[in-house]
């Protein structure tokens, strides 16, 4: 597999306070890799490393195969485009005006392109409304448009929809995901939004306490995210020894309730534990979330 | 470089604030014209026209200090500094373009008020006194000193990544130099002997005492080293037009602006942009 971007033991310190503690995360080329952690989980220090903003205390990065101590890392940075925590952008300029600067930094002679990037992102039509008067997701999209701006083949996306309404929300994952089909870019978009990375996703890292817990594409981790059962019996004990005996997994969660995995046999398993005199009060069809798998990776306490 | 310094030409092209500090200056110098006009009518000692020209030193300190604070806190208030790092420009080159962009800024704010103090000042009050070269050095002078107070103010700002905290730092800064200046100046000034009038004889006698605040030996030394060095009294004594050496002061100007770029390109080079 190609790899984009590759951390080993990528460690920032600010302090005594570790954002990162020896991160170690694959992104591969033409994935959404959803970056995934509660807040305070490394996802903008990570992103600020690998955009050069900050220098690991540890480790290494490796952007488009160069090494972030090789001279050539500026050139890879080149193949990026990045929008950190909040998107960079001049309040007092227009969205073209913007653009032009952004133009104007990357050496394109041209201001041509500047009339489709604003049509891609959907400001075509802000004319001389400056920056400070965008909505939200507005701005989100105009700072998304200026890492466009060097057709960049690796995207960054800082919390996306921080703060955004649901159609903005909407306009955003519409814009990502045409991003990675129509024009091939790899996407690294970082979230605590799970429902929403859910939509997105074809690849995920999940970080928390500044290590990497998990890195799973989504197939595998739909895969993962395997469909149970709720049962609610009046021993679970009893529920235990039976599931023992038919060869399921489980997961018992009081005296009474317990998910079963796999394919159950309903008519089985009642028989069986009516034997052994347990009743079966309640099942019900379950699907592991996103959420739940990410609670379950990280220990339970999670914010996410 | 060229990239950055052609994006920062086009911002300061569409900056307000530096369109509303050259009308500030065109106002201020104007209205110095008129008074020193209006002394001149009235039959009152006035400035000698030469020395017009210098007429803004008292506030191009603390408009240096506002203009780089708020020109290059804009770029991490918006967030708009990160897009030059991103794209793989050099630290050093992002901090170089933006001094020179702060300091051409300065030249410009500078050279208005001496045109029309010039232009003006040569209509009203005549020609100037002041042989040529020894102007020239005054302005040359005047010029540095402005440099120097620029890359003082403009290495806070590229430091302090609060644009507020910045501003409220450079222009306490900017009043601290003038009020320093002013200070040394009066200590330096202060006259060797005074006259003490006493009554002999049942006769008012005036005669000359030693004053004890006329400062002496290395302590005169030291006071003078840092009216020469620093910015604020550099300024003081060019506005006077008694600038006892303005070789030395082009020295220090210089030493200080290169000091202070330096001092700051190497200090942002490490700097955890957020």
């Amino acid at each position: 597999m190609e790899y984009v971007l590759q951390t080993m033991g990528l460690s920032k310190e600010y302090g005594h306070f570790k954002a990162l503690n020896g991160l170690t995360m694959h992104v591969p080329k033409g994935e959404i890799y959803g970056f995934v952690g509660r807040n305070g989980a490394g996802k903008t220090t990570l992103i600020r490393l690998i955009c050069g903003l900050q220098r690991p205390t540890g480790g290494e990065y490796i952007l488009y195969g160069k090494k972030r101590d090789e001279k050539a890392i500026v050139d890879a940075r080149r193949r990026i485009g990045a929008v950190v925590e909040t998107p960079s952008v001049f309040m007092d300029m227009t969205a073209e005006e913007n653009l032009r600067q952004q133009y104007l930094i990357l050496g394109i002679p041209s201001f041509d392109g500047i009339k489709e990037l604003l049509a891609l992102v959907g400001l075509a039509d802000t004319g001389a409304k400056k920056a400070k008067n965008f909505s939200l997701g507005m701005r989100q999209r105009l700072g998304i448009a200026v890492a466009l701006a060097g057709n960049p083949d690796f995207l960054i996306l800082d919390e996306p929809v921080n703060g955004l309404d649901p159609q903005g929300i909407v306009e955003i994952r519409e814009l990502i995901l045409k991003l990675n089909r129509e024009y091939q870019i790899t996407v690294l978009v970082s979230s605590h939004i799970l429902d929403e990375l859910s939509k997105l996703a074809t690849w995920y890292g999940f970080i928390d306490g500044g290590q990497m817990v998990k890195e799973i594409s989504a197939k595998d981790l739909e895969a993962a995210c395997r469909k149970c059962v709720r049962v609610r019996v009046t021993d679970t004990g009893v529920l235990s020894t039976v599931l023992d005996g038919m060869g399921l997994s489980y997961t018992v969660w009081t005296d009474h309730e317990a998910d079963v995995y796999g394919e159950v046999g309903v008519t089985e398993l009642t028989m069986r534990l009516a034997e052994r005199d347990c009743e079966v009060k309640s099942m019900q069809e379950r699907d592991e979330s996103l959420e739940s798998y990410y609670i379950r990776l990280t220990g339970g306490e999670s914010h996410a | 470089m060229r990239r950055l310094f052609c994006a920062g030409m086009e911002r300061l092209g569409k900056n307000k604030l530096f369109y509303a500090e050259i009308a500030f200056i065109a106002i201020w110098s104007g209205l110095v014209l008129f008074m020193q006009n209006k002394e001149r009518m009235a039959g009152a000692i006035y400035a000698p026209a030469e020395l017009l020209l210098f007429s803004g030193f008292t506030y191009m300190g603390i408009m240096a200090a506002i203009f780089c604070s708020l020109f290059v806190g804009t770029e991490y208030s918006d967030g708009t500094i990160r897009n030059k790092i991103i794209v793989g420009h050099r630290r050093r080159d992002i901090y170089l373009t933006n001094a020179f962009l702060v300091s051409f800024a300065g030249i410009v704010c500078t050279l208005v008020s001496m045109l029309i103090s010039g232009v003006g000042g040569v209509l009203l009050f005549g020609k100037y006194t002041m042989p040529f070269p020894e102007l020239l050095v005054l302005i040359l002078d005047y010029f540095l000193a402005g440099l120097a107070y620029v890359s003082l103010f403009h290495l806070t700002a590229m430091l302090c990544d609060n644009r507020s905290y910045a501003a409220v730092v450079n222009t306490v800064g900017a009043f601290v130099f003038l009020f320093v200046g002013i200070y040394l100046y009066q200590m330096l000034s202060s006259p060797e002997a005074i006259p003490q009038m006493s009554i002999r004889d049942g006769e008012v006698v005036t005669e000359m005492v030693a004053n004890s605040h006329y400062l002496r030996g290395i302590k005169r030394e030291i006071y003078q080293f840092f009216f020469d060095l620093l910015p604020g009294g550099q300024m003081l004594q060019i506005a006077q037009g008694e600038v006892l050496h303005p070789r030395r002061i082009a020295l220090y100007s210089i030493c200080v602006t290169a000091g202070a770029n330096v001092a700051g390109m190497l200090i942002f080079r490490r700097k955890d942009i957020r």
